[in-house]
């Protein structure tokens, strides 16, 4: 008994001992968990110190805690594909004091690697990559396996001639990447392979990629239609390329960190391993790799006075790669990736990094076909580096916002509404501070709302204020604009009843329904027999007043408008369904009742759509039809029309889950309204007379050209499905060629 | 820095169940509580920003017990959760009529939770401001009673 007694006492001796060595353990590990991590912060001391005494911290441990730094290694490395030099050091220095280690991390990698190429990581991959090439630097990979290696990359690429000659673009978005992985990685170390045996080839192989690469892409692409753009391997083809003519010289700024030339002595000791051979795993059906892109520049325009390499330049290059990654990696957490964007430009206060950030910001927020994130996303990592940095980002912003409203013309419709929305949400949050006098000075001729002046910087300037209006109130939007822009100002939000006329057709009825909707007793059987009772009017005007009475009495906000509309929801019924007329008639009620806010003229159709009061093909026709010619030019139609095809996919979306989808199934719902939307478009295209340029039947028809892009661009993967259709209606003979050749730019990029 | 869509540590008080069930319903919300509002801050300002992370479904504003008027919070709730986590991730705590406004997760709307529970009728916070708030009816509520000029004639 006393034995057993002791026993326990003993073995908890042990647990305790036990149990503070793994305490102690995962405390360090924690450490250097945050150290490791921290080496790709750019701020607080200097790399090289931060390698110093991780190194020192680890001396002991690195054998026993190798896994757990390896995993740790991977994550970072796979985040941070700019730090890569700073983790390869690393590495490097463990290296010199454990072969064993530095093996087992190249294995280790090479493995990782593989993985994350079947999983189509893709961004993890180029981080693997880059960390590979950097660890030649650190003495770690000799330099004829990472050549190899390199080699056997873009393998692909070197016999890139698809059969039948038809360009297989699934195939080529592959050998993009694989290129694009690579020669993203060579300016970490060309200097030193330059000579090598090898390493020319590599550059012909790329260099004759990309000059026989197929590139019909590009110009739907490009945000500016006024300049030629590449796209961005051939960019950074330009960019490598004119680095190799400069001898590799490590250019003037320095943005690559090489923390491993404070270490030379040290890392010169070691004896560097052999990259095993790899072979990237080949093409699976179904694949998609990643997206073609047409970089996008803002101050290139008018950067005189600004210290930014130029756009050909690699530096170039690599001041915009750091800053995607700080994004790509913290863009969930605006804070955090502000401050981290804010030490960045802190490091480099002889450039003029401050603009580079709000240009890559502005060019993510707008590229083209769509956005990776939100417009509010990009938004609010505006806001807070403006509010974390006041003295200088806001100028910037605004010196930004600048050329691009001076640009406007050039500008693709595209990305018109992420720029307004964007705009307006910016100015919110800012108390609508703006150089309105600036712009509205700009403009050359008069601006005057009763005119329809489709001309792309009075459209901006109108829309951007309905949207402030939007998030503000009239009043706040009269104070904060000069007089000169009165002509575009939005009127008070303000319903409109026409009834109060009693001459007026339909006034009788009018008058009967809304002293029986005021009542407490009344409802719909009550309704619906007035309404039929009232026998000197039509159904479609009948229908008019009905909506009209029923918005009149909601009018206080849009609470009031839903509940009202939920109670009379079987009148709606009774009276719309199935009917495309009568449900236009609903759609004009409520532009007349709220002809003085698209605000609720949307938010009210949506709602009616989500009742199923209103069908999606009603609205589609309805917007499409002869009384919204005008309204096209406007924002809030477009909101409408996409808000529409988003409940159908969403509807069909929630259907398939339940049902099994057939030739009729939740793809042929979809399809067919967004075949019903190109259709409209085009006939409505057709429809418009050619008129000379700046007159505002061109403007017009340039407007609604390129938000029939826009609208390819949103449903591409569904309008790609439709191929066949898509190339039957642009191969139409009497189709104007601005119409087909949309359609044409389209068709080359979605096959990619 | 703890994540943006993570729980704050205010918990409703009249929750009806256990804090671990109330927790659970927190993490599978779309419904959002929006605090700091202006009291004049409408319903369609809300809409407008709010719509910008996704599809609303509805917005309940909170308004006074007494004198049904908007006191100054409202509840938004999402058809979809991943877009009310944008809300907490791209809203919270920045501006809407001029004021920093607090996104925080809510349980969910239940009739009744639309009124103010302050003993005046609006939000509790309200009642023991000592700062000057124009948006949100000036003073607090006790000290505005205590500074009231005195309007008795006797």
């Amino acid at each position: 008994m006393e034995q057993g007694c002791r026993k326990r006492g003993h073995s908890s001796d042990e647990d305790v001992e036990n149990s503070r060595r793994k305490r102690s353990v995962e405390l360090k590990l924690a450490t250097v968990e945050k150290l490791m991590r921290g080496l790709s912060f750019q701020g607080g001391s200097s790399i090289e110190l931060k390698l110093e005494n991780l190194s020192y911290l680890l001396r002991d441990v690195c054998a026993s805690l190798k896994e757990e730094i390896l995993c740790i290694l991977v994550s970072c490395v796979e985040e941070q594909p700019g730090q890569a030099s700073a983790y390869a050091t690393f590495v490097g220095l463990l290296n010199v004091r454990s072969w064993e280690f530095g093996a087992a991390c190249l294995g280790f990698m090479v493995q990782k690697l593989y993985e994350c190429l079947c999983n189509r990581e893709w961004f993890k991959c180029q981080g693997i990559v880059h960390f590979l090439v950097a660890l030649y630097n650190c003495n770690v990979v000799t330099s004829s396996s990472l050549l190899k290696f390199l080699a056997s990359f873009v393998s692909e690429c070197e016999n890139q001639s698809d059969p039948d000659d038809v360009v297989d673009f699934v195939l080529q978005a592959r050998r993009d990447w694989l290129a694009y992985c690579v020669l993203s990685a060579l300016p970490f170390v060309g200097k030193d392979l330059q000579q090598k045996a090898g390493f020319e080839s590599l550059m012909l192989t790329l260099q004759i990629y990309v000059k026989k690469r197929c590139a019909l892409h590009t110009p739907m692409l490009s945000v500016w239609r006024d300049s030629e753009q590449r796209d961005h391997l051939e960019l950074l083809w330009h960019q490598v390329d004119a680095l190799r003519q400069e001898q590799w010289v490590e250019p003037e700024h320095q943005l690559i960190t090489r923390p491993y030339l404070a270490f030379d002595g040290t890392l010169s000791h070691a004896v560097p391993h052999c990259l095993q051979d790899f072979e990237v795993p080949p093409h699976e059906q179904g694949c998609c790799y990643p997206p073609t892109r047409v970089p996008f520049r803002i101050f290139s325009y008018d950067c005189e006075n600004l210290q930014l390499p130029s756009p050909l330049s690699i530096e170039r290059h690599l001041l915009e790669v750091q800053i995607q990654d700080m994004l790509q990696c913290h863009h969930l957490e605006r804070k955090i990736c502000a401050d981290s964007l804010l030490a960045y430009a802190a490091s480099k206060p002889q450039l003029s990094v401050y603009h580079c950030i709000v240009e890559v910001i502005l060019a993510e927020m707008l590229q083209l076909p769509s956005s990776q994130w939100i417009t509010l996303n990009y938004g609010s990592i505006l806001v807070e580096l403006c509010k974390r940095q006041p003295n200088k980002v806001p100028q910037v912003v605004h010196q930004a916002a600048d050329i691009l409203f001076a640009r406007l013309d050039f500008m693709s419709v595209a990305c018109f509404d992420r720029l307004v929305n964007w705009l307006s949400h910016h100015m919110s949050n800012f108390g609508f501070l703006w150089n309105w006098k600036k712009w509205a000075q700009s403009v050359s001729f008069p601006i005057d709302s009763s005119a329809t002046n489709h001309q792309p910087k009075v459209v901006f300037l109108r829309e951007l204020l309905k949207k402030c209006l939007r998030l503000s109130y009239h009043q706040r939007i009269v104070e904060i604009q000069p007089d000169v822009l009165a002509g575009v100002l939005p009127p008070a939000p303000l319903p409109h009843f026409k009834f109060v006329d009693e001459l007026l057709p339909g006034a009788m009825l009018s008058k009967n329904l809304l002293e029986a909707m005021r009542s407490k007793q009344c409802c719909s059987e009550m309704i619906i027999s007035l309404i039929s009772g009232s026998t000197d009017i039509g159904l479609l005007l009948k229908i008019n007043v009905f909506t009209q009475n029923c918005l009149h009495l909601g009018s206080k906000s849009f609470s009031h408008t839903f509940a009202i509309l939920a109670k009379y929801h079987s009148v709606f019924k009774n009276m719309a369904a199935g009917e495309s007329e009568q449900q236009h008639a609903i759609l004009n009620g409520i532009s007349e009742v709220w002809v003085n806010s698209e605000h609720f003229r949307f938010v009210v159709a949506e709602k009616l759509l989500r009742m199923e009061v209103l069908e999606s093909r009603c609205i589609v026709s309805w917007i499409f039809g002869p009384l919204m010619r005008k309204e096209l030019s406007k924002m809030y139609i477009w909101e409408l029309l996409h808000s529409t095809v988003r409940w159908v996919k969403n509807v069909q979306k929630r259907n398939a889950t339940v049902e099994v989808d057939g030739p009729n199934g939740s793809d042929y719902v979809v399809r067919s309204i967004l075949l019903d939307i190109l259709h409209r478009f085009v006939k409505a295209l057709r429809a418009a007379p050619v008129d000379q340029e700046r007159s505002e039947q061109h403007y017009w028809f340039h407007w609604v050209l390129g938000r029939l892009q826009e609208t390819l661009f949103i449903y591409a993967d569904d309008y790609k499905k439709m191929s066949c259709k898509l190339v039957k209606i642009a191969g139409d003979t009497d189709l104007r060629g601005d119409i087909s050749k949309t359609i044409q730019g389209f068709l080359a990029y979605v096959k990619m | 820095m703890a994540a943006s869509v993570e729980l704050s540590s205010y918990r409703d008080q009249h929750f009806k169940g256990s804090r671990s069930e109330q927790e659970r319903s927190l993490r599978d919300s779309c419904t959002l509580y929006v605090g700091n509002l202006s009291f004049y801050t409408t319903e369609e300002q809300i809409h407008e920003l709010f719509s910008r992370c996704g599809d609303v479904r509805v917005i309940v504003m909170g308004l006074d017990k007494y004198k049904k008027t908007p006191c100054g919070f409202c509840f938004v709730e999402y058809y979809i959760r991943s877009e009310a986590e944008s809300a907490m991730r791209f809203v919270n705590g920045t501006r809407l009529d001029d004021r920093l406004i607090r996104v925080d997760w809510d349980a969910g709307f239940i009739e009744g939770r639309q009124y103010g529970r302050g003993k005046t009728g609006g939000q509790v916070r309200d009642e023991y401001r000592t700062d000057y708030d124009a948006g949100r009816g000036g003073y607090g509520k006790l000290l505005s009673q205590k500074i009231a000029p005195n309007t008795d004639n006797r």
